[in-house]
């Protein structure tokens, strides 16, 4: 697993060039590394936790983390993936902490402030049974279902984030998908 | 639903969730199946209605400043090249700390050699003066007085000096044979009394000094016992010391040979 796709693909700088010039002490590369790496991580801390600030606030921490860890980082090895390794880890820490492992619920922000064609066409009805259905999905299916269709993270990134193969992330999504297919389905009946 | 059908299900929607092109017999088993095409159909719709009805989520614009800015908070202790430079400094300091200690504290050479005595660089420490008639006459000289004398039964403090640099200065230590036989003995056992009075070991240095008394060095051996001893606050063997310098043991004479002159005048005298 090699660095993760960057928004930029023109950069040549690589995410592990960046990281042994933070561990110089570059402020500026490791700017560079979080400018590259905050979407994947806030989607991914969002995906897990449903609250925008303290998604944010996590994904805020384990950066800082990553700096201060940075000489423990091996340079031959993914920054992406260790960086998410430590963010995971603190995802983990703050839905413990919360206890909202059992109760997993979509909180409002997921609502689309200013919804699309596609938005449109569903009721408000229809869009709560469908926050409904992915908040009843297990936490395996609905995090890479949230980074996918909330966030607009490629399986890559996905795959990246939770530390699993690209193919195991389509597997997942596809999964999500008949699941909710399913349910919404049977509740219909 | 038969296992064929699950299976053109299963790749729709992958294809759904990347994209990803389906086989031929795929394509052809979804055009021949209706419920395969309507479950395909249907999960489109669903992809589309999650994207529209899922919010796009995104990191707020200031992200990347408050995590430098964090970053800045905690500069002074995460890092460890900071620490490492922290340390770097904190050894230069030490250094030039120690190098100040180390120029500043006054240490005492030994005694200087018998024939620099006189010499004007000399410094007020115990001095030795060979005399012409004899290598183990000594001239008297002043004991040091760096240190206010201790009065009786007051404790001396004398003031250690770093090992490695007693090591430095201390001169060759006399073997301990109580007795210098040989003047070149008498000479070293000079300088480590003598080292041993401008380093506070007085006690010591009295005993070096007796013993040097004891050999046949002559009197100021034993005034400068006796003088340290009273340095050391031992009283007691300090009055030993000058009592024997007023009244040294009486020399046993030598026996008189028959028929020498002393015989005869002792003859003629009786």
């Amino acid at each position: 697993m090699h660095a993760m796709a960057l928004s930029s693909p023109a950069v040549a700088v690589t995410d592990e060039a960046l990281a042994r010039g933070a561990r110089d002490g570059d402020q500026d590369a490791f700017a560079e590394l979080v400018a590259r790496h905050r979407a994947t991580a806030f989607a991914y801390a969002y995906a897990r936790l449903g609250q925008r600030e303290e998604a944010e606030d996590v994904a805020q921490e384990a950066f800082v983390r990553a700096w201060a860890a940075l000489d423990r980082y091996r340079p031959g090895a993914c920054w992406g993936a260790w960086f998410m390794r430590i963010l995971r880890n603190l995802c983990v820490d703050a839905a413990r902490r919360r206890a909202q492992h059992q109760a997993a619920t979509l909180s409002d922000d997921w609502a689309c402030p200013a919804p699309c064609p596609e938005a449109l066409a569903i009721t408000g009805e229809e869009r709560t049974r469908l926050a409904v259905a992915v908040a009843a999905l297990p936490e395996r299916l609905r995090t890479p279902l949230l980074m996918h269709y909330g966030s607009r993270q490629t399986c890559r990134e996905i795959a990246v984030a939770l530390g699993v193969p690209e193919s195991t992330v389509t597997g997942r999504l596809a999964a999500a998908l008949r699941r909710l297919r399913h349910g919404l389905r049977e509740e219909a009946t | 639903m038969s296992l064929l059908c699950r299976w053109v299900q299963r790749g729709c929607a992958r294809r759904v969730v990347n994209g990803s092109p389906m086989w031929a017999w795929q394509e052809e088993h979804l055009a021949r199946c209706a419920a395969c095409a309507r479950s395909a159909g249907a999960l489109g719709v669903l992809a589309r209605a999650l994207a529209g009805s899922l919010g796009l989520s995104e990191p707020s614009d200031s992200f990347t400043e408050a995590v430098m800015s964090r970053l800045d908070v905690r500069l002074p202790t995460t890092p460890r090249r900071w620490k490492a430079r922290l340390a770097g400094w904190h050894a230069l300091v030490g250094a030039v700390v120690l190098g100040a200690v180390a120029l500043t504290a006054p240490v005492r050479p030994p005694a200087p050699p018998p024939g620099r005595a006189g010499s004007p660089h000399s410094r007020p420490g115990p001095s030795v003066a060979r005399t012409s008639r004899s290598p183990m006459r000594l001239a008297p000289a002043p004991l040091p007085r760096s240190r206010p004398r201790p009065r009786h039964g007051e404790r001396v403090h004398s003031r250690r000096l770093p090992r490695h640099r007693l090591l430095a200065v201390q001169p060759a230590r006399p073997t301990p044979t109580p007795a210098p036989a040989q003047p070149a003995d008498a000479l070293v056992w000079i300088r480590w009394a003598g080292w041993l009075e401008a380093h506070g070991d007085y006690r010591r240095a009295a005993a070096a000094w007796s013993a040097l008394h004891r050999a046949g060095a002559g009197p100021v051996a034993g005034f400068r016992a006796g003088r340290a001893a009273e340095c050391a606050g031992d009283v007691q063997q300090a009055v030993e010391h000058y009592s024997q310098l007023l009244d040294p043991e009486p020399q046993p004479a030598p026996e008189q040979e028959k028929g020498t002159r002393r015989w005869i005048d002792d003859e003629s005298a009786a």
